[in-house]
């Protein structure tokens, strides 16, 4: 697998489940390759943003923020 | 407008302190961000703004009791939201998946590959320094809009659906008249921009490690 396809897989990876296939050759490609792993806990990060801001839960007015306690990730590969 | 019940979370059992909806700095600081949430997702100052009237008001009459501000926000946020899909929902639906498909051609972010498909050098992603402290900052915030902003806007769309709205891709392929494939490829994009922009404003740029190098309210 090349990375442009890794990129492609880890984005819709967050988004529907891979197929068995997909996520064997996704997780091959990972285990070589450092960048798309860095890549993947990006994603991560921006989603975890992401949910946080949709929840209201960024800083602001002197608050601390993020008490949500729910799981903010669920990208599993 | 109807005063139809919300479908409403629940607020967390054994709450005890009554928090927040009179205290006037409080609302006034969470209306701030509602607005630039509500105007984020609409696109209109004015619908933005009777959204979030809306909603507060929704919030001020299911007058419930919340642990925290933290969770009182959290729910004032998924009554927001709601009123933010009603508006989406009437809206015209479909747009042209093409055009949708080309505008993220045009920001295409392929070339980061080689003609092998594989990170040239110097586009290879590297590790962020504990991003959970970062999004303890109001500084990585601001730095985070403005890089969604700089989505593509239909993209940018599709990618606050899934990532702000949370909602499923088939919500999104019906809402916005795409088939689920676009959906994917689309939302790829918009995180590959966003990513690259997060990356070079915030985790590495230039002046050192951001929370040093940053003045901002915290000395």
């Amino acid at each position: 697998m090349k990375c442009i396809e890794a990129t492609q897989r880890l984005s819709e990876a967050m988004d529907r489940e891979l197929s068995l296939g997909e996520a064997i050759r996704l997780r091959g490609h990972l285990f070589m390759c450092d960048a798309c792993t860095q890549y993947k806990q990006q994603l991560s990060v921006l989603r975890k943003a992401a949910r946080r801001m949709g929840r209201g839960q960024i800083p602001g007015d002197g608050q601390p923020s993020g008490d949500t306690g729910k799981s903010d990730s669920d990208d599993s590969v | 407008m109807s005063a139809a019940p919300q479908p409403q979370p629940k607020s967390p059992p054994g709450a005890q302190a009554p928090v927040g909806l009179h205290d006037a700095d409080f609302v006034s600081g969470l209306r701030q961000q509602m607005v630039r949430f509500a105007h984020l997702h609409l696109q209109d100052a004015t619908l933005a703004e009777d959204a979030v009237q809306d909603a507060l008001l929704g919030a001020l009459t299911g007058a419930q009791r919340f642990a925290g501000r933290s969770a009182l926000k959290t729910w004032v946020f998924a009554i927001l939201k709601n009123k933010i899909a009603d508006v989406l929902r009437h809206r015209q639906r479909t747009v042209d998946a093409s055009s949708l498909l080309k505008e993220g051609e045009d920001a295409c972010m392929d070339d980061v590959f080689d003609k092998h498909g594989h990170w040239l050098q110097d586009s290879r992603p590297k590790g962020w320094n504990d991003p959970d402290a970062s999004l303890e900052q109001q500084q990585f915030w601001a730095v985070f809009e403005a890089c969604l902003e700089g989505v593509p806007p239909q993209q940018a769309r599709v990618f606050m659906l899934r990532e702000f709205m949370e909602f499923e891709t088939d919500e999104i392929c019906e809402q916005v008249g795409i088939s689920s494939a676009n959906v994917f490829v689309i939302l790829h994009r918009a995180r590959q921009r966003l990513r690259e922009c997060v990356d070079q404003r915030w985790f590495s740029a230039p002046p050192a490690p951001p929370k040093a190098a940053r003045k901002g309210s915290r000395a």
